[in-house]
């Protein structure tokens, strides 16, 4: 199953990880984006873009970040191919392992039927 | 899969992080080009794990984490002969590893480390388009490929030109440290002129595509504000970023509808960019306040600063440009400085004293033939109502000038004051 992952953490987590977390992380990503789970993955930057667009009774409101008010921090997001829940799960443990506090909010994608 | 995740972020990163990364990391490695290396497998590194951990308050800091890690893993693969080895800094590499206040001592000396790097990218062993390059590469954060849109150049190009610079330092040894002494004031002018030539480039956009090349403007104002920041109490620095920020707050003024070029005399004022002129007027008042004779950049400043204070062109304080153009002709003797006070002269004391002032200049051996002198002489001949010199002088301005704009407006204000001069015969006749 193909699923769209949003990574948050709280707000105070985010730190400078040590080598040894670093190294175990890359060694992670190289491992699962050559066993074909990891499809794609983008960190987000405090720099750039961030906007809420919102249509509410037909109006819009457009609304420009950095949303300091929120208590979590989005990372980035990850698409991942695993075959079922319990290896989705597995999959977060592994990251969160390696790199701190936080959440996955996994996001199954409908996949048209194949015959 | 990293591929996919650098190639998104990474200009933007790279842009806001890498000039300081690098600077530390030469203090690490002494030689530019295994910092900028380590700098960019560390940035890889790091894109891919950002999804998973999110960006650190710090991430120059993580970053750094990573490319030391590779630089001691580097060392201990690589078989580096015993020189290179001392000059790796191995005292430096072990006492980092165990010291854990080490990444507080780096960010204190952080400022330090990137003022060394702006020094070395414009080292005198370099020839000047090697010093724009690595400059724009280094402390910029451009990519090669945006150094060769903005000069219209080759991407290869560019990148060899940037590899010989990287190993033209390295085999010169220049050392990674302040200029002191008798040194330091070449050695600055070279800085300040590599980032005015960098702001010029964009500023003439003479060929290519316009408007590519007001980013090389951002990009020379940026860096200058940079060096400002690590150099407070140098006068001709904050001169720099002041002539800088009067000259960009009329770029959206010195360009009319169809891309031609409007005189600074001729713009609408109201189209100044007031911020940036605020910004360039506080800059010249720390140079002021600073103390002693203003330097070049000063006083070009100065005079930039005359001109973004009147708000009419009829109101410009020309006696105190021409005062400030003598000044400046003592600390840069140069004949498209005395040009200029020539104008300047011509609107303060009128046209007879401004063409006296361009006789003197007409037997300068470097003006022959520039259209410059010949425009100024024509516009202050057409002035005294001596129209036909005037036109004359415009022809010959015309024929001089590589640009075609440039060209049509002379051709053109040669046929005006050829008109007055008819229409004044004509008159005299009847």
């Amino acid at each position: 199953m193909k699923i769209l992952s949003i990574v948050t953490r709280p707000e105070s987590a985010p730190r400078v990880p040590t080598p040894e977390e670093i190294e175990r992380g890359s060694a992670l990503i190289s491992e699962l984006a050559a066993a074909g789970s990891l499809i794609d993955a983008g960190g987000t930057w405090p720099g750039l873009l961030e906007m809420r667009v919102t249509r509410r009774a037909g109006d819009y409101s457009i609304v420009d970040g950095p949303f300091t008010e929120a208590k979590e921090v989005v990372g980035g997001y990850f698409l991942i191919d695993v075959p079922d829940r319990e290896a989705a799960i597995a999959l977060a443990r592994r990251f969160l392992d390696t790199s701190g506090d936080g959440t996955f909010h996994f996001h199954e994608i409908i996949e048209a039927p194949r015959d | 899969m990293s591929e996919n995740v650098a190639g998104r972020a990474i200009d933007a990163v790279w842009r806001i992080e890498s000039p300081r990364l690098i600077a530390g990391l030469t203090r690490l490695t002494r030689d530019v080009g295994v910092a900028e290396d380590l700098a960019q497998d560390a940035l890889v590194a790091a894109l891919e794990q950002w999804p998973a951990s999110g960006v650190p308050a710090n991430p120059g800091a993580w970053l750094m984490a990573i490319a030391k890690r590779r630089a001691i893993d580097r060392f201990r693969r690589e078989e580096l002969g015993e020189r290179k080895r001392d000059e790796f800094g191995r005292v430096e590499l072990a006492r980092q590893e165990t010291a854990p206040g080490f990444d507080a001592s780096l960010e204190d000396d952080v400022g330090d480390d990137l003022l060394r790097l702006v020094f070395i990218a414009c080292h005198p062993v370099l020839s000047r388009q090697a010093r724009v390059a690595l400059t724009l590469r280094l402390i910029g954060g451009l990519t090669t490929a945006e150094i060769a849109r903005a000069y219209l150049a080759s991407e290869a190009t560019i990148a060899q030109r940037i590899v010989r610079a990287k190993r033209t330092l390295s085999e010169a040894r220049v050392p990674f440290e302040m200029p002191q002494g008798a040194d330091r004031a070449g050695r600055l002018a070279s800085v300040l002129e590599v980032l005015y030539l960098i702001f010029n480039e964009g500023y003439c956009a003479t060929a290519g595509d316009d408007w590519l090349r007001p980013s090389l403007c951002e990009d020379a104002l940026r860096m200058s504000r940079i060096v400002a920041t690590l150099m407070p109490s140098d006068a001709e620095v904050h001169g720099l970023v002041a002539l800088l920020e009067i000259q960009a707050s009329r770029t959206h003024a010195r360009i009319g509808p169809n891309g031609e070029p409007i005189l600074l005399l001729d713009q609408d004022r109201s189209r100044w960019n007031r911020l940036l002129i605020g910004r360039g007027l506080d800059a010249l008042g720390r140079s002021e306040r600073l103390g002693g004779t203003l330097g070049p950049y000063a006083l070009q400043a100065a005079i930039a600063a005359c001109h973004a204070r009147a708000r009419i062109a009829e109101d410009t304080d020309w006696m105190r440009i021409a005062a400030l153009y003598d000044a400046l002709l003592e600390v840069m003797p140069s004949p498209i400085v005395a040009l200029n006070r020539a104008v300047a002269v011509g609107f303060a004391y009128g046209p007879a004293a401004g063409l006296e002032a361009v006789e003197e200049l007409r037997f300068e051996k470097s003006l022959e033939g520039h259209y410059l002198l010949a425009s100024v002489r024509g516009d202050l001949l057409a002035r005294l109502g001596r129209g036909a010199e005037a036109a004359f002088e415009f022809r010959r301005a015309a024929a001089a000038t590589a640009n075609a704009r440039e060209r049509t407006l002379l051709l053109d204000r040669a046929r005006a004051s050829g008109d007055v001069d008819i229409a004044a015969r004509r008159s005299t006749r009847s």
